[in-house]
């Protein structure tokens, strides 16, 4: 999976295209971690295009989400396609979503 | 009863992902609606795997069997493996109650399968878990 990324001074969109499985779970991982290691500030996951989001990808979000907010930072899913809405709704989730 | 499709897969995340595609072929040439091939690509993704993660302890290459067919309305995947015995029927659900914060990450894959089909029948024999998921398709399958 080919991850897009949109950078606007501390505030770092990436954005999923297909189908979020867990190899590309992996690759969020990666790109999450390196924009924490920039500094970033606040994180969106742009889940426009993303097709199907299993639990690892719900995981890594987690997992991130907690680790940013102990520090007052920000990481939320954004503009989830229906698909991955029902996913995180089916998972007790939807609080990831930005609002 | 349709003939099943059978494919062989072996115990790495890539053929998951060749499975997926099998799946996606097979639900258009049916016409399956998008949402049942989703709900059953995700159940699959989950079981799979949670097959590859937590069924085998040697680092030997195993065979799943993987079989598809459809019965009147219904669409059904076998899966066989030769891994440890596990009836994910018989695992705790997760506690969706509790705060984001204090939510164990555990469980989500099983879960997920639970929900996104009809049905799932578990049975082990001859030293394989055999676990059958069916989901109702809820357009006329030719």
């Amino acid at each position: 999976m080919e991850i897009q990324k949109r950078i606007t001074g501390d505030i770092w969109e990436l954005l999923l295209p297909g189908r979020v499985d867990g190899a590309a779970a992996n690759q969020l991982e990666v790109e999450v971690l390196a924009a924490m290691k920039q500094a970033a500030k606040t994180i969106y996951v742009n889940l426009a295009e993303a097709t199907f989001l299993c639990s690892a990808g719900i995981r890594v979000l987690l997992q991130y989400h907690r680790q940013m907010k102990t520090k007052g930072l920000t990481l939320l899913v954004t503009r989830p396609s229906a698909d991955v809405a029902s996913a995180l709704a089916m998972t007790g989730f939807p609080e990831l979503v930005e609002k | 009863m349709s003939k099943p499709i059978e494919l062989i897969l072996l115990n790495r995340p890539s053929e998951i992902a060749r499975l997926q595609d099998q799946l996606e072929v097979f639900a258009r040439e049916r016409g399956f609606p998008s949402k049942d091939l989703h709900d059953i690509q995700l159940a699959v993704e989950e079981h799979l795997t949670n097959i590859l993660n937590h069924g085998f302890t040697d680092p030997r290459e195993h065979e799943i069997h993987v079989s598809l067919q459809t019965e009147e309305s219904d669409f059904r995947i076998e899966v066989q493996d030769d891994g440890l015995p596990f009836n994910p029927l018989e695992h705790p659900l997760p506690d969706l109650s509790a705060p984001l914060e204090k939510r164990p990450i555990g469980g989500l894959g099983i879960h997920m399968m639970r929900k996104s089909v009809d049905r799932i029948e578990y049975r082990r024999a001859d030293g394989k878990n055999i676990l059958v998921l069916v989901k109702q398709i809820k357009v006329p399958i030719p």
